[in-house]
């Protein structure tokens, strides 16, 4: 339970984020919408940066402590990242995630937290679409041309630059509390999203994406590999309020997050108290003014079937919410 | 910032619209709103010296003859694979009153004064062409409008001075859909059927004297059946 536990804490702060883009002019007013946690089709205008933001607060579920005499309290995953439009088809992208992580101990009477940098992650977006033909992104599309079928193929891979070996309550080992995975890890993942020509106020979209982790060596001479994760979202965000004259618009959001945890593995065995299956739903707005962007929501999962489901507290699954928020500004 | 002007200047100067309405082989000339929101007038009267030309042509832009028929609203009986009109609101000028109809030299306090120009060319026969038919503000369609569905997208593509023009705003049956790109083009939708404007503006500067500049507008008009 514990080392699920702390791989999916850790995990939580490393998802990728590209989205919540900062559209310009009418398009960002009358353009497609963007979801808070799955990724939009949207790629950076050439020439164009983005500063990103992203909070991901999570406030655990806790159980009896005569039960569980060490339960996670919160966690606040931050990311900070900073996009550059290449090419109106590709887009790159470093994040800097930096993690708090608090938990209570020996039966609630003390707490420990843990908090610093994380691993630093790098990332490409390539896009694409559908209009008389597949193509790629042109630099300027009309309001119609953005009513397209828009795709994306993104990739990314994060460097150890967190601290793997950081050691967690009274100096013990604790790979859940650390701030890095020792090893680089592999994001690949597709997005489609499509604005509805007969409802243009609303956006549907869809993001799957599969994420690598490699076998690490703690100072501690034991190993552990995180189990791999594949994630399918889909959005729909509806514009209920814009005002063209002020640059201002308002989106409602709705999701629906599906998450599937492979077991992780201790000293190459799969450990059986890891892994599971997820729905998350999230409802949440964004508003638009100018060149900024701002979200919020709360995601809860809906349904799960995690493995030793009712032995685990502080797993993916186990929220009691999450509060998400991101800004983004574009320049 | 030059687009988001050329929007303001399409949003002000250009608060009405030009357009010619086809019967068999009467085609008519229009001015007002063709979207007109509450409160507005579909059509407003326009006197006959601001019809600068009416003229029924072939797919060359060559003239035909066609008989003008004279009154309000002006229409035009013939054969004619496209139609062209030019007209003229006259000058403008913003004073602290508010807008004047008038040049600049005959109010006081002038603020900022235009000649507003606008052409207007409707498409009855499609012959494909790549080049401009003249050295003028022009929008001519990539590909047959007349056999547009709605629903279907299209590409038009705008012209200034033989040149693409680039980055120019452009309005289609009501709103800014965008602007063109380095090669003037840009896509649109057929969202209904009926008549389809979609329209272009440039600023020149005024050589009269009159006013600070001249405010070009090109319409182009097609109308889809299905």
């Amino acid at each position: 339970m514990r080392r699920l536990t702390l791989a999916l804490l850790t995990l939580s702060g490393l998802t990728f984020a590209h989205h919540g883009v900062a559209s310009l002019g009418a398009v960002g007013l009358e353009g497609p919408g963007a979801p808070l946690e799955s990724s939009s089709s949207a790629t950076l205008p050439e020439g164009s940066w983005l500063f990103y933001t992203k909070l991901d607060s999570v406030k655990w579920k806790k159980y009896s402590f005569s039960e569980f005499p060490d339960q996670k309290d919160r966690s606040d995953f931050w990311m900070f990242g900073v996009g550059y439009g290449f090419k109106p088809w590709l887009s790159l992208y470093i994040f800097v995630p930096y993690n708090v992580k608090k938990e209570l101990r020996d039966g609630g009477e003390k707490s420990f937290t843990s908090k610093g940098f994380a691993d630093v992650s790098l990332m490409a977006v390539l896009g694409f679409k559908y209009d008389r033909g597949l193509k790629l992104l042109p630099k300027k599309e009309s309001l119609e041309d953005m009513m397209d079928w828009h795709f994306t193929l993104y990739g990314g891979i994060s460097l150890p630059t967190g601290n793997a070996n950081k050691k967690g309550y009274q100096g013990e080992f604790a790979p859940d509390m650390a701030l890095g995975f020792g090893k680089p890890t592999l994001t690949v993942g597709f997005t489609a999203t499509k604005q509805f020509v007969n409802l243009p106020e609303l956006t549907f979209t869809l993001d799957t994406s599969y994420l690598k982790f490699f076998e690490h060596k703690y100072n501690t001479g034991d190993k552990y590999k995180f189990g791999d994760e594949v994630r399918v979202n889909t959005a729909l965000s509806y514009r209920v309020f814009k005002d063209v004259q002020r640059s201002l618009r308002f989106d409602l959001i709705t999701e629906l997050n599906y998450l599937h945890l492979q077991k992780d593995k201790e000293n190459g065995t799969k450990l059986d108290d890891s892994g599971g299956d997820i729905l998350y739903g999230v409802l949440g707005g964004r508003m638009y003014y100018k060149r900024a962007s701002l979200g919020a929501g709360v995601k809860f999962p809906l349904w799960k079937d995690l493995n030793q489901q009712s032995q685990q507290q502080g797993a993916e699954g186990k929220e009691k919410y999450r509060l998400i928020m991101t800004f983004s500004f574009m320049f | 910032m030059l687009v988001l002007l050329l929007i303001l200047l399409l949003y002000t100067a250009q608060a009405h619209e030009l357009w010619i309405e086809r019967d068999g082989n009467l085609f008519v000339l229009l001015y007002g709103h063709i979207k007109p929101e509450r409160g507005e007038e579909a059509t407003v009267k326009y006197s006959p010296e601001q019809v600068l030309s009416f003229e029924c042509l072939d797919a060359e832009g060559n003239r035909l003859k066609a008989e003008l028929i004279k009154g309000y609203p002006l229409k035009l009986r013939g054969s004619c694979h496209m139609v062209q009109a030019v007209f003229s609101s006259g000058y403008w000028t913003k004073t602290p009153e508010g807008l004047k109809n008038l040049p600049k030299d005959q109010v006081k306090d002038p603020i900022e004064s235009w000649y507003s120009l606008e052409i207007a060319r409707r498409i009855n026969a499609w012959k494909p062409r790549r080049e401009p038919l003249s050295n003028e503000l022009e929008i001519i369609p990539v590909e047959s409008p007349l056999s547009l569905r709605v629903g279907e997208k299209f590409t038009v593509i705008a012209y200034y001075r033989g040149k693409p023009l680039r980055d120019a705003p452009v309005y289609h049956n009501g709103r800014i859909v965008g602007s063109t790109d380095e090669e003037g083009r840009i896509n649109l939708r057929v969202r209904e059927k009926g008549i389809q404007l979609v329209g272009v503006t440039v600023r020149e500067k005024d050589s009269s004297g009159k006013a600070d500049y001249v405010l070009k507008t090109f319409y182009l008009i097609f109308e889809v059946e299905r």
